[in-house]
């Protein structure tokens, strides 16, 4: 499987800023068109922190760096790429 | 009767048709042409009319398009031309006929190209005067039917008759279906007899005993419109107006399952091609002895009969019998039998032997006919003679109606014989009899049937699109040489009648221009429907409510009266919120979502897609489907998995649960439950027949309740069962059976949440109960009903994938990080190769079963 696909992961955003699906995603320094786009946003339960699952290019590859979102072809916000899960991720809780 | 055309009362008799009783009345400029807005007249007394187009009724009962000669005249009926402005009579746009050598064919895609088509699309349409569909809803009621028996016979006339005959004896079911609304074909009107008897007195002892066979269902004013794979016949039942207003549907659209199909469908006459060959006055000379017969009409006082067949010859005796004069009988052939011009003698009907007509004269109706003697070679015209004349009925051979035959894979071949396309028998689902199989004696062995010489501009194939022969070179020159090809770009053939009046001639000369022979040019495709079928019809009842039945929840009341806010999600009214005084939405779905993680909430998840697998194979089988090795499946276990299809792309997920060995049931994604059953019983049924499975859908039968959150196992421990809710007796990813409230439950411990979760089926009856017991029970901890927004939210912050929000039909397990499972699945791949082999294979055996066509 080529290492350049879209692959799944998550993204962490800024407080006050809610992920939009269908929001395309750019690399810093990108030359591509798109390098992605968000396909389910939503936030934390409790801390209210905006979190997305994302189709990103060659995704995994890129844990922990930030990628600029943008809505419409503006340049809306920046993301960090994390790894879901954004909580429990033990998943001790559905094992009780 | 009386009726209104145009505005203008006329009187008719019951049993004509508009167009009988519009030539009755004298009305012989019934419209004009869509191109050149030249006059045109009544052409033939069938479906396959391309002048005689009306728009039928007025209001919202209007219909576009109607072929006149298929109205049965009603009292107060009204009718109106499409086309002429300002009236049909006085067209100013004739003007354009003037300028006809600007009107090539593809004149429109060259013209009206730039800037864009759509500019000049309204004028163009509202010139072309094709019709225009009524701008209320339709009132009437259509229905569709189903139906089977072991013979169909498409047809009533003699072959139809005798075919259901033959077979009603057999003791079989017999459906027999004409178009029109009596038996009897061309036997009930014209000359003929049949074993000695005269065919109108055969047809009517012949339907009195198939009307007294109970066996034998018979159904006039029908017409088959198409041949479907796996062998349907539909058709379409026009009710006349006395059953509409007695309470029945105005159409009927039946769907046919036949044992046979016997195809007694007909010929339909050609028409002869020269020169101003469309004014009105010019007829097919069947339609005109059918008009005199049938409808007691004459459609002139001087008539001229042309043909290249013999048919012919028994149509100017009629005429003439009818006390019309008919001032000859040309025949493009030199040599015809004796016994024709013996007939004609004692007739006294003038017979010009390798003659046809040249050239036509007249300004709106016909009033005169140029009539060339032939060179012996059929190129040139020696001489020629005038007749002064209203009718000329011609005549250019039958060409069997095989239009269902070749649409269940029946070749048809150009017969030198018939001058038409007969059956090559042996391959197709229908069996053609009587004319249609090529018997038409009275038309073997025809003449030439397009003039040797002449404006080919002013030579007329297509009538409805006003295609010339001048068009058909044109198309040549441009190097569309495929029969397929010139149809489409000059149109010939491909207006409302499909053709049945154009499409031989057109072969005739596309092959004579190309020097090659019509069975070397082969022909274009014959596809459903034979004739237009209204789009009322094909949707019968189902429209509105019954478009797209909503799918109701089993505890839906109870949603409803708590505050939920439904939405559709795949036909299903779902709560995506239960909305607590006054709350937002978003206020709600946080609400719900906290009550799920500190303490328990209740979710209602029937549509999730519950498909049971049951049989020795059952887990080999629906190994073959997922990523993940089944194989290690143990019972009372749960494993979550992807379903791939043969391309490797994901597909759906959801869970497989071992009840028994050989009993599994697996569930899928809501909106994905009917495809996924249908996918697993394509390969159970197509591939892999020998397994020993059964597949049973029950979505429906099983209602789910979800209650998820820290609290679940004290709620769920308050009601009566006899589960062992322990953890070690019951941990998370395992399924058990047991009683609930007396209830019979399957419990998977599932979570789509990330809390403990148990997912409670139900028998669907009973679930109301079961929900308001744990409503009850779960009172103490708050427990909180929680919608679609609040599951979607919890489970997008577990990281769990949702197949058809975060995957496309490209995505594969790689990308959402399963590649891992993909490559320890034993045997790697293997099993999708198998898939794609299987796939392959299938691809390849129906390529060769249809090699024959």
């Amino acid at each position: 499987v080529r290492e350049d696909r879209l692959q799944l992961v998550g993204l962490v955003g800024e407080f006050d800023r809610n992920f939009i699906v269908g929001s395309h995603l750019r690399l810093a320094q990108s030359q591509q068109p798109t390098d992605g786009w968000i396909t389910s946003a939503g936030h934390a339960v409790f801390s209210g922190e905006p979190n997305a699952l994302a189709l990103l290019r060659g995704g995994r590859r890129c844990m922990g760096m930030s990628v600029n979102v943008y809505d419409a072809g503006k340049m809306v916000m920046k993301a960090k790429v994390a790894s879901p899960p954004f909580f429990d991720p033990q998943g001790e809780r559905m094992h009780a | 009767m009386e009726f209104r055309f145009d505005g203008r009362s006329f009187k008719g008799f019951a049993g004509d048709t508009l167009a009988s009783a519009l030539l009755a009345n004298g009305v012989r400029i019934v419209g004009r042409s869509f191109k050149f807005h030249r006059p045109r007249g009544v052409f033939t007394c069938g479906l396959e009319e391309p002048n005689a187009l009306v728009q039928w009724g007025a209001g919202s009962n209007m219909v576009p398009s109607a072929r006149s000669t298929r109205i049965d005249l009603a009292d107060g009926l009204e009718a109106f031309s499409h086309s002429g402005w300002p009236t049909r009579d006085w067209d100013s746009w004739r003007v354009l006929d003037f300028t006809a050598p600007l009107w090539s064919a593809g004149f429109y895609n060259k013209t009206f190209i730039w800037p864009e088509w759509k500019a000049y699309e309204g004028l163009i349409r509202r010139m072309a005067g094709f019709g225009y569909a009524p701008s209320e809803r339709d009132p009437d009621r259509y229905e569709i039917r189903n139906l089977h028996c072991d013979v169909l016979v498409i047809g009533g006339g003699v072959a139809g008759v005798q075919a259901a005959r033959t077979a009603e004896q057999s003791g079989a079911r017999v459906v027999l279906v004409e178009e029109g609304s009596r038996l009897g074909g061309r036997a009930a009107w014209d000359s003929s007899s049949i074993d000695g008897v005269p065919g109108a007195a055969f047809i009517q002892a012949a339907a009195e005993a198939l009307a007294r066979t109970a066996h034998v269902q018979i159904l006039r004013r029908t017409m088959a419109v198409g041949y479907y794979e796996t062998g349907v016949v539909t058709l379409l039942e026009t009710l006349s107006a006395p059953e509409v207003e007695r309470g029945h549907p105005r159409e009927r659209y039946w769907i046919v399952r036949a044992g046979r199909v016997e195809l007694a469908t007909g010929a339909i006459e050609q028409p002869l091609i020269f020169c101003n060959n469309d004014r009105p006055g010019i007829l097919l000379a069947g339609a005109a002895q059918q008009y005199l017969r049938r409808y007691g009409v004459a459609v002139g006082r001087r008539v001229i009969v042309a043909t290249n067949n013999d048919s012919a010859y028994a149509v100017a005796r009629d005429l003439k019998a009818s006390g019309m004069e008919v001032l000859a009988l040309t025949d493009t052939r030199f040599d015809v039998a004796q016994v024709l011009v013996d007939g004609l003698r004692e007739s006294s009907i003038p017979l010009l032997l390798g003659s046809m007509p040249i050239d036509t004269s007249g300004f709106g109706a016909l009033s005169g006919v140029r009539v060339g003697l032939l060179s012996r070679d059929f190129q040139s015209f020696e001489s020629v003679r005038r007749y002064s004349c209203d009718a000329l009925a011609v005549s250019g051979g039958w060409n069997p109606t095989l239009h269902l035959y070749a649409q269940a894979g029946g070749q048809v071949a150009y017969s030198e014989t018939l001058g038409a396309f007969e059956p090559v028998l042996g391959h197709s689902g229908v069996m053609p009899v009587g004319s249609a199989a090529g018997y038409s004696g009275a038309s073997a062995h025809p003449g030439i049937r397009v003039s040797p010489v002449g404006n080919t501009r002013r030579q007329w194939v297509d009538l409805r699109h006003d295609v010339t022969v001048a068009d058909l070179e044109l198309a040549l020159r441009e190097n569309y040489a495929s029969i397929e090809h010139v149809k489409r770009y000059t149109t010939v053939g491909m207006s409302v009648d499909q053709g049945k009046t154009s499409h031989i001639a057109a072969l005739d000369i596309v092959s004579r221009l190309r020097g090659l022979s019509p069975s070397q040019l082969g022909h274009t495709t014959m596809r459903p429907p034979f004739a237009p079928v209204s789009l009322g019809a094909i949707a019968g009842d189902n429209l509105g409510e019954r478009f797209a039945p909503r799918r109701l929840l089993p505890m839906h009341e109870w949603h409803l009266a708590h505050g939920a806010l439904m939405q559709d999600f795949g036909r299903w009214q779902r709560p995506v919120a239960y909305l607590r005084n006054g709350e937002r939405r978003d206020q709600a779905i946080a609400r719900e979502a906290r009550a799920v993680r500190t303490t328990a909430g209740l979710f209602d998840a029937s549509p999730l897609g519950k498909i049971e697998i049951q049989g020795p194979d059952a887990l080999a089988f629906l190994d073959r489907f997922y990523i993940n090795n089944l194989m290690t499946l143990e019972q009372g276990r749960i494993r979550y998995g992807l379903m791939l299809l043969e391309t490797g792309a994901i597909f759906d997920d959801g869970t497989v649960a071992m009840l028994a060995p050989d009993h599994l049931i697996i569930t899928t994604t809501s909106g994905n439950a009917s495809r996924v059953g249908g996918w697993l019983e394509e390969w159970r049924q197509c591939e892999w027949p020998s397994m020993r499975v059964a597949i049973t859908a029950v979505t429906e039968q099983w209602a789910v309740i979800s209650l998820a959150g820290p609290q679940a196992r004290r709620i769920l421990s308050r009601l009566d069962t006899d589960l062992d809710l322990s953890p070690p007796a019951f941990p998370h990813l395992c399924a058990r059976q047991g009683l609930i409230q007396g209830l019979p439950a399957r419990i998977w411990r599932v979570s789509f949440t990330g809390e403990l979760t148990y997912e409670i089926s139900i028998p669907a009856n009973e679930a109301s109960q079961l929900w308001e017991a744990l409503v009850k029970a779960g009172a103490p901890e708050d427990l909180q009903p929680f919608g679609l927004d609040a599951l979607l939210l919890l489970r997008l912050e577990k990281g769990f994938l949702h197949v058809g929000t975060d995957t496309d039909g490209t995505t594969v397990p790689d990308d959402v990080g399963w590649g891992g499972a993909a490559r320890n699945k034993g045997g790697g791949f293997h099993w999708q190769a198998l898939l794609v082999a299987a796939r392959e294979c299938a691809r390849r055996s129906v390529a060769a079963g249809g090699a024959g066509r």
